[in-house]
């Protein structure tokens, strides 16, 4: 017995120096970790941009022979407009009409090439010559449990003084751009049985919108920030005017708008975005941009407007979105508030484009080095967090209607080259993945009667 | 009669793992759940910056019990464990320095392969080594865990190993939602019928009701009918949990995050005064529903189900 209790306590000491060794140990790598920050080790992610040689086609995207060694990497995209993404009181029926891009990346040394193919099946839309932007953003609002309220439409119109007709007892249309009434429309009016249903479309009559692919580069410093924009007023702090203000008191608990609508909730972000209508050779409002009178009116460099006039390219414009807003870089303004001035580098992006069997195909190219103010700068070797969106003009999506990819996707610029790997039909990685499951169940199934022997 | 050794030794991977679980909820808490959040909170910043603090604290102090748990957990392939899983972690981090962007140097994609492999390896053999009645009850945290493994690697096949997939990962995002609400209830079940009667577990158990009521009434209070609070608390449950769900749910959200905190404290109640094997149960739980919502993007989300796959391994055949 006394051997018994002597062994007892020369295994105890064993076990309290070993255990001694390992908290101490993990104590001092924690304090370590604590006081200089030191990275974790991480595993491999996301899209990558390969080191490729060549340069790009705009006429014919995609046809670049460095592409073919590159497969698609696949982003599922989701409806914005959607309870599942937003805290909105009701989906939207028309967001999200895109169920997925497909994305492919490289660099050759000073400029990045993004490669992104869409399904449309409405076709390409140029959008009429009648703004840039295209015709007016009217939306369109129903109820979907009777019939449409009214008296709640009328005082909606109304406060932002804007013209509606009605379509039958249940669907109206507001004559306007519905910007400074998003919020209302997802927030407050569905309590009052007016819920948003998309954007008015008429194919006959050529009212519909641009396509349109963006591109969302994050800046911020947020660990997992959203790649969703916030519904919000014309600029932070929006009080919603008259009796719509104490309607949305009710059930808001207050009428005041948190945030500008296309404002990001953490961080800032540089958006590339292409539209059919206007950045697109062959849009039928692409020519406001060739003609340098019109640039400089509209606040772009006029050394810039002219060198493009001689020499017209397909391009993307950058906007910007932080916490306050969503704003242009380089122009006066377009189509959001301006955040600079006139850039030299406005036309230094470059895209093409093509429509092919059902898909929209879309090259953007850039400098690597960022051309203009509060754009992102790209160093290869480092991952970025990238979103996308896209929307179908003849769909009616427009604006703050969209499919978004559901959150950022982290890309890194790669400093090596694709390796050579010879492209391996479908069956074969069917059979793998089959051989695969297969083996791993039997070494499963192994396991345990080795342990019921 | 059992000898003195082996009791030793027991005893020495038990204590291995209780810090292991103990440091992985911290982590969870105050690094993987916070982290995130912080940058939206209008509460002081520097009380959660020092809370973030704790939680790389408990990581780096994971990363040290973690190999530690392997070399003693005797299962087969338990050396390959150790070096590949020591490498992931320990390697990454001298790599940094040396050359940052190793992450994407075929070696490395390879050995995160590797890692891959082995840690479906280690949930199977972890799967198979459960008693019937504790298989059915975790198997909606074992799908969630082969799922987001699964998404793993048909991203890194198509850009590593340039071989195209076509497979929408939001496609499983409903799917998710189903089984991270059954994993609720499962868990909560294999909590209860692990009770048993005594001064200190019933204790134990209103303790546990009482801390997880705690979280879940206020919660459930503010966002039952208030719209906004709605609204607000969804958008931290999509940061903090990686989960994607409408709205009006969040009452219902915040009761499955009750249940998941009742059936975690209440398996280590269970673990304490009535048998060891529900600490075991508890890690494997813990770690397989933690690290489901959340990209596999550091390789100690890896290891920590690698490791708590083992340890159960390990002690249903001891």
């Amino acid at each position: 017995m006394n051997r018994w209790i002597k062994l007892k306590n020369r295994g105890n000491r064993k076990l309290n120096l070993k255990l001694t060794i390992v908290i101490t140990v993990a104590a001092a790598v924690g304090l370590i970790y604590m006081i200089y920050p030191i990275p974790l080790a991480q595993t491999p992610t996301g899209i990558v941009a390969y080191k490729v040689v060549g340069s790009a086609n705009l006429q014919n995207p995609g046809s670049e022979a460095f592409w073919s060694k590159l497969p698609w990497f696949n982003v599922s995209l989701v409806p914005n407009l959607s309870t599942q993404m937003l805290p909105i009181l009701a989906n939207v029926p028309t967001s999200g009409e895109v169920p997925y891009i497909m994305v492919k990346a490289a660099w050759n040394g000073s400029y990045i090439f993004i490669l992104v193919k869409w399904p449309d099946p409405y076709g390409p839309s140029l959008v009429g010559p009648a703004a840039i932007a295209g015709p007016g953003h009217w939306p369109v609002v129903y109820n979907p449990n009777g019939p449409l309220n009214i008296t709640f439409l009328k005082l909606l119109a109304n406060t932002f003084h804007k013209k509606y007709f009605i379509i039958n007892a249940s669907y109206a249309v507001i004559k306007g751009s519905p910007r400074p009434m998003e919020y209302i429309l997802a927030y407050v009016a569905p309590h009052y049985g007016v819920y948003f249903y998309g954007y008015y479309v008429n194919l006959t009559s050529g009212h519909y919108y641009p396509d349109r692919v963006a591109i969302m580069w994050y800046m911020g410093s947020a660990q997992s920030p959203s790649d969703c924009m916030n519904i919000g007023g014309p600029h932070p702090g929006y009080k919603i005017p008259g009796e719509l203000g104490q309607m949305a008191q009710v059930y808001l608990g207050s009428n005041v708008e948190q945030y500008t609508g296309g404002s990001l909730s953490s961080g800032a972000a540089d958006i590339w975005e292409w539209i059919s209508g206007a950045t697109y050779l062959d849009g039928q409002n692409f020519n406001y941009f060739t003609n340098v009178t019109w640039d400089v009116e509209n606040g772009i460099d006029e050394a810039a407007a002219s060198s493009f006039s001689k020499s017209p390219h397909g391009f993307f414009i950058n906007l910007l979105t932080n916490e306050t807003g969503l704003y242009d870089i380089g122009d006066g303004g377009i189509w959001y508030p301006n955040a600079t001035g006139p850039e030299p580098g406005y036309f230094s992006n470059y895209a093409g484009a093509k429509y092919e069997d059902g898909y929209w195909i879309v090259e953007f190219v850039r400098p690597l080095k960022a051309p203009m103010p509060y754009t992102v700068n790209l160093t290869p070797g480092q991952t970025y967090d990238v979103a996308f969106g896209v929307w179908l003009g003849k769909a009616g999506e427009t604006s703050w209607d969209k499919s978004i990819s559901a959150s950022f996707i982290p890309l890194t610029i790669a400093t090596s080259a694709p390796s050579v790997t010879p492209p391996i039909p479908t069956p074969v990685i069917i059979v793998a993945v089959v051989g695969i499951v297969i083996a791993l169940v039997a070494i499963g199934l192994i396991f345990y009667s080795i342990r019921h022997r | 009669m059992i000898k003195v050794s082996e009791l030793i030794n027991i005893k020495y991977y038990n204590t291995l793992l209780y810090l292991f679980l103990g440091f992985f909820m911290m982590q969870f808490a105050l690094r993987q759940f916070l982290q995130p959040i912080i940058p939206f909170t209008p509460a002081p910043a520097n009380v959660l910056t020092s809370m973030g603090l704790i939680g790389t604290f408990s990581v780096a102090a994971l990363s040290v019990i973690i190999p530690f748990l392997i070399y003693d957990s005797k299962v087969p392939l338990r050396i390959l464990y150790l070096v590949v899983v020591t490498t992931a972690l320990w390697g990454g981090v001298l790599l940094s320095y040396v050359y940052p962007t190793y992450y994407l140097t075929w070696p490395w994609v390879a050995l995160s392969t590797l890692l891959w492999g082995l840690t479906i390896v280690a949930v199977i053999l972890a799967a198979t080594s459960l008693k019937p009645i504790e298989l059915i009850l975790l198997i909606p945290a074992i799908l969630l865990q082969l799922s987001s493994l699964v998404n793993y690697i048909l991203n890194l096949m198509t850009e590593y190993y340039l071989i195209p997939i076509t497979i929408p990962s939001t496609a499983l995002a409903y799917p998710t939602l189903l089984l991270v609400i059954t994993g609720a209830l499962t868990l909560t079940a294999l909590a209860l019928i692990g009770f048993k009667v005594s001064k200190w577990s019933i204790t134990g158990y209103a303790l546990t009701m009482v801390i997880a009521a705690s979280i879940t009434l206020p919660l459930y209070q503010l966002t039952v009918d208030n719209t906004f609070m709605q609204h607000i608390m969804d958008m931290v449950f999509a940061m903090g949990f990686g989960v994607l769900a409408p709205p009006v749910s969040v009452p219902l959200m915040s009761i499955m995050l009750g249940l998941y905190v009742f059936a975690s404290l209440a398996l280590i109640i269970n673990g304490i005064f009535n048998n060891r094997r529900y600490l075991y149960l508890t890690a494997l739980a813990v770690t397989y529903v933690s690290t489901a919502l959340t990209p596999h993007a550091l390789s100690i989300y890896f290891a920590s189900v690698a490791a708590s796959s083992l340890a159960v391994s390990y002690i249903s055949r001891r």
